[in-house]
């Protein structure tokens, strides 16, 4: 991936994180002490994220540094295990596209241990 | 073979250990998603996932809840996942059921986390508090007493009715007929004078114990005399039976009083089927934009 791809992808995390944590551009200026429009270019990719920035967006949005960097580890054992535990016993109760959707948020959640 | 009724003391003993531990009286109704998160809960987040009822994933102490269910669904299914994190239970998921599985089999743990949900929501006293204290006796409620109490105890009308019935023995199976036969919508309507899509809420000075919660677009119906504030809410229409309010932004600023009975209460208010973090549900919010 080129520089511009990866920035690219990132703002869409960012953009899809903070979606999921269910908060506005406005309120996350708010949170994070930024100007609201820094928030809007960060997002439609105009604008480096340092990563510093990049850690205090994934504290806000309660996901995991590496997701937002796209940068993932080869080892997402918890993730995965739960993934499989569900998968093998209990598939049944959901629509197999809603099960694949709720294992791909679960596998940006921050863990118990990343928290906070 | 699992003895059922022990289970169910189980569960009871539990959910009045949790409710005690945490403070809550006997008297009042709960927050489930302010208890679970003060009770070892890391987090609840909502998603709007259609065939999704509640997940709990334990290494992370994580309960997802859909946020496609009516209010009062979302808070029983949040009490469940609750109940497998107390029981110690693994990561567990409920899907809506769907027509080729038909009614899900029989589970202990779920059994057990069902009436443990049930009774940290809705233990006896509680309800019968409810309904007592509005001047009102469970064994002869009707409709629109049933819908007050269940808005207050943070639970669907037709949960209270078959809880009522199945578990609390506080009505006979004739009377709950009745009640079922009366829809929501219905006394929604009856309430407001009109047909009301949104979620309507009656607030009177007995509702204790937790904040007043509504989404955007939901109305409160507050009884005669009392006042409210904050920039959550608006007027809608003053009425000799009592006050109409709206939910018109995000916020936890909303406030009721009573300066007769020196009751108060707070008013939170959340987007319209809100997805995200628990934690920033009623967080004020800059861009929003009034219908």
């Amino acid at each position: 991936m080129s520089k511009e791809d990866i920035k690219a992808a990132i703002a869409a995390r960012l953009r899809a994180a903070r979606e999921a944590a269910g908060l506005s551009q406005g309120q996350v200026a708010r949170e994070l002490d930024l100007h609201r429009p820094t928030v809007s270019e960060i997002e439609a990719g105009r604008r480096s994220v340092s990563a510093e920035e990049l850690a205090e967006f994934a504290r806000l949005y309660g996901v995991e540094t590496w997701w937002l960097s796209c940068s993932d580890p080869e080892d997402k054992a918890s993730v995965d295990m739960a993934r499989y535990q569900l998968a093998a016993r209990q598939l049944s109760k959901m629509k197999p596209a809603d099960f694949n959707r709720l294992m791909d948020l679960l596998s940006t959640f921050r863990t118990q241990g990343n928290e906070r | 073979m699992i003895d059922k009724g022990k289970t169910v003391q189980h569960a009871l003993t539990t959910a009045l250990k949790i409710r005690q531990k945490a403070k809550v009286r006997l008297t009042d109704a709960l927050c489930i998603y302010d208890l679970a998160e003060a009770n070892g809960i890391a987090e609840v987040r909502f998603i709007d996932i259609p065939s999704l009822e509640e997940f709990y994933w334990k290494d992370s102490r994580m309960i997802i809840v859909s946020s496609l269910r009516p209010a009062g669904r979302q808070a029983y299914n949040c009490a469940h996942g609750f109940g497998h994190h107390v029981f110690s239970h693994g990561t567990c998921i409920a899907g809506v059921p769907s027509d080729e599985t038909g009614a899900r089999k029989f589970d202990p743990n779920e059994f057990l986390v069902d009436c443990f949900a049930g009774f940290l929501m809705m233990p006896s006293s509680t309800v019968s508090h409810g309904f007592t204290a509005r001047g009102w006796q469970p064994r002869d409620c009707t409709p629109l007493q049933v819908y007050t109490v269940a808005a207050w105890l943070g639970v669907g009308y037709s949960t209270l009715i078959q809880h009522l019935r199945d578990v609390l023995k506080f009505i006979s199976r004739t009377h709950a007929e009745t009640l079922f036969k009366a829809k929501p919508k219905q006394l929604r309507a009856r309430l407001v004078g009109r047909e009301a899509s949104e979620n309507v809420v009656v607030v009177d000075p007995h509702w204790t114990g937790r904040p007043v919660d509504i989404e955007v677009g939901d109305l409160i119906l507050l009884t005669p005399g009392m006042t409210f504030r904050g920039d959550c809410l608006e007027l809608v229409e003053e009425r000799t039976d009592g006050t109409i309010l709206r939910g018109v932004a995000p916020g936890a600023n909303g406030q009721l009083a009573c300066a007769e009975t020196e009751w108060g209460a707070f008013v939170r208010v959340s987007r319209r089927g809100y997805i995200g973090r628990n934690r920033f549900r009623h967080l004020e919010d800059p861009d929003h934009v009034s219908d």
